[in-house]
């Protein structure tokens, strides 16, 4: 039978509550840096220029086609043996970078829905390119991308979990200190589970909130 | 409403029970008879306990102890070795996974709580790998030196390495990695200024980044290392402990040391031709 040993845990609260704000700090910066980066990369996949195009296309298949936590150990252990680079922003560029070919992806296919005719009458109107995308289309496809986007940052909520190999001291990593030191993996775990449920479902409602509130004309 | 379901299950899990062992009466002991073999619980990177070498083996201090283990049961038991990483290794003892841990592991009394360990059949203690290029080696330099703010050290997730560190070094700063080798690569790269860690490891680790870092062997920690059971496995421990009397008084331990701490013919199956 397993034990449970409930009461060992509440001394590594403040621990756990410490790692619990790095993991929303790492979580929110990349979410950050990787939508900037993803939005760019996307409407670069839309855009007419062939060269540009085809760059966005080879980041995003790039990054969709190999695992996150061999990127994490690129960065942070075959460029960091050269390059002075922290745990922290070793994951940040990772998680970013990552998390960015996703999201391309999701602006790609948020622009493509809009109607063509949308930018045609907005091109007739004599708005430029940028014009056009800028105030008829994107607006429109933004609309369309939060609830996949939403369901992007949750991932990347979670992914951020495998900054720990980088030994960037997140909830998951200082859940294992924790367990290595009072072996109770059942109990260290599943507090760590809900702490991340609790974050992810809490980033889900207020996506939910503000997709009801575009939803308005 | 649909965080309910997820919630009910959390709930579901805390409440009832969670995982039992297999309800066999059984003891461990005859049921390794019965199926000649003996699972033996590793966590390899830890040279020269347990290492893989060029051809993917397991070889090591630890892999000759275990099977000379197997070989004193007689009967054609033989040793299956099963990969763990390091910090849930006991809890993979406790679920079943394997019988016995043979894996370095100093005897320690809060891992005591969990697992029951044999007598110890090896004395070890922690010592420091340094960048030499942060640190210069100096006759008068002691571990104490290390212990200020500013300072970083590496240390393995889970290891008395990790309980040392932060004994040792209250005022610097800890950095726990995945295994080992990542340890010593932060003190290569510059990024840690020590690692922490049992001494044979650091002593064989200096040896290969002679030009990057320097050890400082002495150890200031006194560990034992012991073979663990899952709580309540007295018979197999038992045994086990005399066995383990018979590998030290029987010269079979002298020549094991002999073979993995001072002439070291295995080092050339654990290089990469390249390095």
């Amino acid at each position: 039978m397993y034990t449970w040993h409930w009461e060992q845990l509440p001394q590594y609260f403040p621990l756990i509550g410490a790692a619990t704000l790095r993991t929303l700090q790492i979580s929110v910066v990349s979410i950050v840096f990787g939508t900037a980066l993803g939005a760019v990369a996307g409407l670069m996949r839309v855009q007419p220029f062939r060269p540009l195009r085809f760059l966005a296309a080879a980041y995003v298949e790039l990054f969709r086609n190999i695992p996150l936590m061999l990127v994490l150990y690129l960065i942070y252990f075959g460029a960091g043996a050269f390059l002075p680079v922290s745990p922290f922003w070793a994951a940040v560029l990772g998680l970013s970078v990552f998390e960015g070919a996703y999201v391309a992806e999701i602006v790609r296919a948020g622009i493509q829905s809009i109607d063509r005719g949308q930018m045609e009458a907005a091109r007739s109107l004599g708005m430029s390119y940028l014009q056009s995308m800028r105030h008829v289309v994107a607006p429109q496809a933004a609309r369309r991308s939060l609830p996949p986007l939403t369901g992007q940052f949750v991932s990347l909520v979670k992914d951020s979990s495998l900054a720990s190999l980088v030994s960037y001291e997140e909830l998951m990593l200082v859940g294992r200190q924790v367990n290595s030191r009072i072996f109770s993996p059942f109990e260290v775990f599943l507090t760590i589970g809900a702490i991340y449920f609790v974050i992810c479902l809490a980033l889900s409602l207020v996506s939910r909130w503000q997709e009801a509130r575009l939803a308005r004309p | 409403m649909r965080a309910a379901i997820p919630i009910t299950l959390l709930l579901c899990l805390a409440g009832c029970g969670g995982p039992t062992q297999s309800a066999s009466r059984v003891s461990t002991l005859d049921r390794i008879l019965e199926t000649k073999v003996l699972r033996v619980g590793v966590n390899p990177g830890y040279a020269p306990f347990e290492m893989v070498d060029t051809q993917g083996n397991m070889i090591g201090f630890d892999v000759d102890v275990a099977r000379y283990v197997a070989d004193q049961m007689g009967n054609g038991v033989r040793v299956e070795f099963q990969k763990s990483d390091w910090d849930p290794i006991i809890a993979n003892l406790n679920a079943g996974k394997f019988d016995v841990i043979v894996s370095g592991m100093t005897r320690t009394p809060q891992r005591a709580l969990r697992c029951d360990f044999t007598d110890p059949y090896f004395e070890t203690g922690q010592a420091l790998l340094v960048n030499s290029a942060k640190h210069k080696n100096s006759p008068g330099l002691s571990v104490r030196d290390f212990d200020r703010a500013g300072v970083i050290v590496a240390t393995k997730l889970g290891t008395t390495g990790e309980i040392a560190a932060r004994k040792f070094f209250k005022k610097a700063s800890i950095k726990t990695m995945e295994t080992e080798s990542d340890c010593a690569l932060e003190v290569d790269a510059g990024r840690a200024d020590i690692m922490v860690y049992d001494k044979p490891y650091i002593a064989i680790r200096a040896q290969e980044s002679r030009a990057r870092t320097f050890a400082l062997l002495d150890p200031f920690t006194k560990e034992y290392l012991a073979m663990a059971v899952r709580k309540g496995d007295t018979e197999l421990r038992d045994w086990l402990n005399l066995t383990l009397f018979e590998l030290k008084t029987s010269g079979t331990w002298d020549s094991l040391y002999q073979t993995w701490f001072v002439r070291m013919p295995w080092l050339d199956r654990v290089k990469r031709p390249s390095s």
